[in-house]
């Protein structure tokens, strides 16, 4: 979103587009000899201030809705203050539902109003269109979950009725307000071959951006794949159509969610920081290795002690043993329990 | 070029003091909305750009901070680089005394 007072472009909401395209920027300086061997802290966000949700979708990535000890108001607004603090550059509230929270709006704007470029990944569940127009005002993008052309392939994979009409609503309400809005494919057995139709309804809905990307193997498809993850012969056929797919004003992008694990490995360096919805701070959102927990340290403690995360010994055994693994820029989860790392 | 009078200011981008020892600085540049790193030297140029120093003051400020004693070549660097956040609307330029 263009900033109309001086130009300024705002973030994408697409958090792993912004990561890898900051590890290019970051390795460009490493190439010149101008960059420093750590960050500080990361640079992009993903906060996902609640576990529940009202979809309860058959790929889930963090296994929502589920009940856990969230963060209180109070706890919320102290994070806020943290990250603020910490001064990473863009926030993404996600969820679960992050619209479940009754902090949600607020925290939007508080976020904003201090300076930390806020985005959100919804379902449209909860969203009118006062409420779209009072958001928009703050969010610099809006990532909405689209899984089918048609409320009976959207509403089967999130197993919602209703949950296709509000995807579409909100679309229609947040793009008639300006703001950038970008819709999430997540591809699985039992709505790969849609994509195309997809592509050309957010087209015909003024979406700015579809990204779709390989399923992570985690949350609720780990240990669950047979009837959840594309054969490769659907993958085949959907990378094909991402090949050689009609220029649209929309545009249809392919992400590689593996490319924060490759990258960071590579060059030592945490650009991503995952908060969940218990306060549990990590590097990736797709597997369970955290460096610390909000209601006990501050995140600026946190961030201390994930500086060089990715070569940390435990988190190299991970990935040599395979227990997070990113071939075929798929990123497979194969922890069986929560990795602290102090 | 002779803007050795004028007051650069930076405009209110994204930015933070980083690396190992706080000297980097990591922006969000706003022409493309990109995270760049600028090294130490920029850093303190980009830094002392407030409005408040003269680019005659932040080639002293350089000199002494690192020890520097070239003024020409100082000047021409610090110089080029305000240029080039000048073309990339990072800093304003302002005119004349406070």
């Amino acid at each position: 979103m263009e900033n109309s007072i001086f130009e300024y472009k705002g973030f994408d909401c697409d958090i792993e587009q912004q990561t890898s395209d900051s590890f290019e920027q970051f390795a460009l300086a490493q190439q010149e000899g101008i960059a420093p061997k750590k960050l500080k802290a990361p640079i992009f966000g993903m906060w996902e201030i609640t576990s529940k949700c009202p979809q309860n979708c058959i790929y889930c990535y963090n296994s929502s809705p589920m009940r856990v000890e969230e963060l209180s108001g109070r706890q919320l607004f102290d994070v806020a203050d943290q990250i603020v603090e910490a001064r990473l550059f863009s926030i993404c509230l996600t969820g679960g539902e992050p619209t479940m929270r009754p902090e949600y709006d607020d925290l939007v704007r508080y976020l904003c109003v201090s300076g930390i470029n806020v985005a959100t990944a919804i379902s449209g569940a909860n969203i009118t269109q006062p409420r779209a127009k009072m958001l928009s005002r703050y969010l610099s993008t809006v990532q909405i979950s689209l899984d089918g052309s048609t409320a009976e392939i959207h509403d089967g994979v999130r197993r919602r009725e209703g949950s296709y009409q509000d995807a579409i609503n909100a679309i229609q309400w947040f793009a008639a307000e300006g703001v950038r809005v970008k819709v999430s494919f997540a591809a699985s057995t039992k709505n790969i071959d849609d994509l195309e139709r997809v592509y050309g309804l957010c087209d015909e809905l003024g979406v700015s951006e579809l990204r779709t990307q390989k399923l992570a193997i985690s949350g609720k498809v780990k240990n669950h794949e047979d009837g959840i993850v594309p054969t490769s012969e659907q993958y085949d056929r959907y990378m094909q159509f991402i090949n050689v797919h009609p220029k649209l004003k929309c545009k249809l992008v392919y992400g590689d969610p593996s490319v924060h694990i490759t990258k960071g490995v590579k060059m030592d360096m945490v650009l991503l920081t995952r908060i969940t919805s218990e306060g549990n701070v990590g590097i990736t959102p797709y597997a369970d290795i955290y460096f610390g927990n909000v209601k006990e340290k501050r995140l600026t403690e946190i961030f201390d002690s994930m500086v060089g995360a990715w070569n940390k010994p435990q988190v190299r055994e991970c990935i040599i043993k395979g227990l997070l693994s990113t071939e075929d820029e798929t990123v497979r989860d194969g922890l069986s329990k929560k990795i602290f790392i102090s | 070029m002779d803007n050795k009078n004028k007051y650069p200011k930076r405009i209110n981008v994204r930015w933070r003091w980083d690396g190992e020892d706080d000297s980097y600085i990591t922006y969000q540049n706003p022409r493309n909305g990109n995270i760049n790193i600028m090294n130490p030297v920029a850093a303190s140029i980009f830094f002392y750009s407030d409005g408040h120093n003269s680019i005659t003051d932040i080639i002293g400020k350089i000199m002494e901070e690192y020890e520097i004693g070239d003024e020409k070549m100082v000047a021409d660097d610090v110089q080029k680089f305000i240029e080039e956040l000048k073309k990339q609307h990072i800093v304003i330029m302002l005119d004349g005394e406070e």
